[in-house]
């Protein structure tokens, strides 16, 4: 018993360790911003702070949206076999081809940034949510019948959760894709945020602010990685069909 | 009682119409163990799922004496992978909307009874092809069914695991009185087992007929009696 105290002891303090490490990275990135550049502090981190809500934001809509979908989309054959080349040929439609039209219709502006991240991450969540669903076993739809999960219960009690495993994987794609677009995307109508950031920086020449605007990125990144998608991801194991 | 009277079943598979059942007919008594067995590919199964709810005859008909409450074991066991051994028991009740407590108190007798106490947390993929069938046959008994459906329970079980298996549901049949239709193409477990078995022929499927297996139990395996009897259901279903 007491071995397995130890290992107990050993795991916590590399726990403690990495967390520490988080926080000293963070730090380092403060005072080396203070330090060395010109540039307002609370502009700048409210800028990254302003490109993370937007990422939540259209992480948001884009699972609705897609878990929508899916409900739509599998619930017949028929349905399936019309509206799933449909989905895929849409797919492939580049999202920055509607930017001009976005700013017509609702200026420069978040909501333009918003938009085209949702079209951007809606498409492997949605996708690995079609394959996940085609993949539950036919015994299990019967034995939900069986048991008298009809409808919302089944897709409360049976669908859904079988799903998880797929929200998450489809998930952590996108939400990879959406860091690219957001970059580009806010460089284009100009918001506040790490994208016109780290523009401003490099026509500037400031490369400290560029050094610490990719460090932060990344941090940023590492944590959301590290803290949400791993955990949910190694729980979503346990939900595996096999 | 069930009455099948003339069931027919046709699938429509690209335009293509393939006869499953070919009016079938029989009757099962009211707590009776009736077994159906015949070769793979005979519609044993589509029966089954007749018989089940799970889809529609093209013509003939089911006819229940009493309203069936319908328990029901997969062959591949058809456990919910995202539901511990537990929450599985318990999804039935769960969606008869029965309340906390006495779901329970249900599913913990469940659980005394098929010996897997200490593995109530398990998920399914943590557990062996034996144990998950324990819990697939616990979860069609929570609901209190008075008809209990197996579809090649303990086929795909290695031999020892299905022995120990056959006498937990016949415990279970002898216990609680219920009707029991299993579906098998093991000629020596429908023996071991049944009151009576149906023997299926192939394309299409049909009864060709029903014996009475009159065997004393608990059914001795090697006695003379069981061999004749073996034969006689190996010449049925051969021919």
């Amino acid at each position: 018993m007491r071995y397995t105290h130890n290992i107990k002891a050993i795991r916590k303090r590399k726990h403690i360790l990495k967390i520490s490490a988080v926080i000293t990275a963070l730090l380092v990135i403060l005072i080396l911003f203070l330090g060395f550049t010109t540039l307002d502090a609370k502009q700048f981190f409210g800028g990254f702070l302003e490109s993370s809500a937007r990422v939540l934001i259209a992480y948001f809509v884009a699972l609705a949206v897609a878990m929508v979908t899916v409900l739509f989309v599998t619930s017949t054959t028929a349905i399936e076999s019309v509206f799933v080349p449909v989905l895929d040929a849409l797919q492939s439609f580049p999202s920055f081809a509607l930017f001009p039209l976005l700013i017509v219709w609702f200026g420069k502006g978040s909501l333009d940034v918003i938009i085209i991240l949702v079209l951007e991450m809606i498409w492997p969540i949605l996708f690995t949510l079609i394959t996940a669903q085609k993949q539950i076993k036919q015994d299990i739809t019967e034995a939900s019948k069986i048991f008298g999960a009809k409808g919302i219960k089944y897709i409360l009690y049976v669908l859904l959760p079988m799903l998880f495993p797929a929200i998450i994987t489809g998930s952590i794609v996108a939400w990879g894709e959406a860091w690219e677009t957001l970059i580009a995307a806010e460089i284009i109508v100009n918001v506040a945020g790490v994208g016109t950031y780290l523009t401003k920086a490099g026509s500037n020449g400031q490369t400290q602010v560029l050094i610490i605007g990719i460090l932060l990125l990344l941090l940023i990144l590492f944590i959301f990685n590290k803290y949400v998608w791993l955990p949910l991801l190694n729980m979503s194991t346990k939900y595996q069909q096999q | 009682m069930l009455t099948v009277k003339n069931l027919t079943k046709i699938f429509t598979l690209e335009k293509e119409k393939i006869t499953a059942l070919e009016n079938v007919n029989f009757e099962v008594k009211t707590g009776e163990f009736f077994t159906v067995i015949g070769p793979s590919g005979c519609g044993k199964s589509t029966l089954l799922r007749l018989l089940a709810g799970l889809d529609t005859p093209t013509s003939g008909s089911l006819i229940w004496d009493e309203k069936p409450s319908i328990g029901f074991v997969f062959q591949n066991f058809a456990l919910f992978p995202h539901l511990n051994v537990f929450a599985n028991i318990e999804f039935g009740l769960k969606m008869q909307g029965i309340d906390k407590n006495r779901r329970e108190t249900i599913v913990n007798e469940l659980l005394a009874e098929i010996g897997l106490k200490e593995f109530k947390d398990k998920h399914p993929q943590e557990l062996s092809g034996g144990m998950k069938q324990r819990v697939g046959i616990a979860r069609s008994l929570a609901v209190d069914p008075n008809t209990l459906l197996l579809d090649e329970p303990f086929s795909s079980l290695d031999e020892f695991t299905a022995e120990t298996l056959r006498d937990l549901l016949l415990k279970i049949w002898v216990k609680r009185k219920i009707t029991v239709i299993l579906i098998t193409h093991l000629i020596r477990e429908a023996l071991e087992l049944s009151d009576r078995i149906a023997v299926i022929t192939q394309a299409p499927g049909t009864v060709k007929r029903v014996i009475d297996d009159t065997l004393k139990r608990p059914r001795n395996l090697r006695s003379k009696d069981f061999f004749t009897f073996e034969d006689q259901l190996t010449n049925l279903i051969k021919r």
